[in-house]
């Protein structure tokens, strides 16, 4: 066995258990390897200490201290939940304006638009409805006009003028 | 009371649950601090620190992992945030000793205490990640799989760098290695 494969199973055995060949192959070679030996100590001590050292106590009213900057810090907590949601009420108020616009569009008629001559046409309707309570009337000037008309529908429509 | 209650509870912003996880923890996060600091001014400063992050983050903790990994997490950020801002005046006070003391002058409690003063400094000299891993496993005592879970880490990963970490360090403390010998 290498000394570096030996160090790795030396390490480990400190930390758990090692399969049973490798525990094997680590006892025959640290009977026959004095550096491993010597490596295995140093660890041994070394991790040992470190493990049992005993620290000090932190310093009194550990909770007492800490409850104060708790409640401080509870209001800036509640601004970070108002931000977080107040970022997810943008989204969410534009997909309600959204979505009242469409509902508006589909369920409220609209007013109706003012067809094209053509269109009045195609629907087989008077183009001249809004003219003919003029022209019935029967004044002078209007008179006038509905000749204008008819002539252009007659052969021998001739303009006159009748003052 | 269990302790996912007692979580539970401090998320509905119960400060006497939360306090009893306070009690509960407050050493291991001292400890966790003072290891990697050696300072107990600085470790307590830390420790107070950890758990008003913690009672900040909590109702964002979602209980999927144990709540001490989740609080070793929040530790090691907190350390290692301290650490990057204090990085300069740390150098300085670490890199102090540079003679061998002789082992005949110590006995007993005291030898005991200069090897793990020895140890400390030399365990400071190491990369941060090393420092984490040492301080996790040979003093917090913590097994591989909190380890991994606490460092986002593979357990093969804990293994290598915990093998680099303790090679490291003997080799840092080869002038005082006929110390640590002597006790077998």
């Amino acid at each position: 066995m290498k000394r570096k494969k030996a160090e790795r199973l030396i390490l480990r055995s400190m930390d758990h258990s090692l399969n049973p060949d490798e525990k094997e192959n680590l006892l025959r070679h640290l009977k026959e390897c004095p550096l491993c030996r010597k490596k295995q100590e140093e660890y041994k001590n070394i991790l040992g200490i470190l493990g049992e050292q005993e620290f000090p106590e932190p310093k009194p009213y550990f909770w007492t201290r800490l409850k104060p900057k708790l409640k401080r810090d509870r209001s800036y907590e509640s601004w970070l939940a108002w931000k977080k949601w107040g970022l997810r009420a943008v989204p969410l108020s534009l997909l309600i304006l959204i979505l009242f616009a469409f509902l508006v569009t589909v369920f409220i008629p609209s007013e109706q638009t003012e067809l094209s001559r053509a269109e009045i046409l195609l629907q087989n309707q008077n183009p001249f409805v809004d003219t003919l309570p003029l022209l019935e009337e029967g004044r002078v000037e209007n008179e006038n006009i509905h000749l204008i008309f008819t002539s252009i529908n007659g052969e021998n429509g001739t303009r006159r003028y009748f003052p | 009371m269990e302790e996912k209650e007692l979580v539970q509870s401090a998320q509905k912003e119960d400060k006497d649950s939360f306090g009893i996880l306070v009690e509960r923890y407050r050493n291991k996060m001292f400890y966790l601090a003072y290891s990697m600091t050696n300072n107990r001014e600085t470790a307590d400063d830390l420790a107070q620190e950890v758990f008003i992050k913690a009672y900040r983050a909590l109702p964002r903790f979602n209980l999927k992992s144990k709540f001490s990994t989740w609080l070793y997490r929040i530790a090691i950020n907190t350390i290692k945030d301290f650490h990057r801002k204090e990085s300069g005046i740390e150098k300085v006070s670490l890199n102090q000793r540079t003679d061998v003391p002789d082992a005949k002058n110590f006995k007993g409690e005291e030898e005991k205490q200069e090897k793990l003063k020895l140890i400390r400094e030399n365990i400071n000299k190491l990369p941060e990640k090393h420092r984490i891993i040492l301080t996790l496993r040979d003093i917090q005592g913590k097994s591989y799989s909190e380890i991994a879970d606490i460092l986002k880490i593979a357990p093969g990963t804990v293994d290598s760098r915990l093998f680099r970490a303790r090679k490291r360090l003997r080799k840092l403390m080869a002038p005082y290695l006929s110390l640590f010998r002597r006790e077998s």
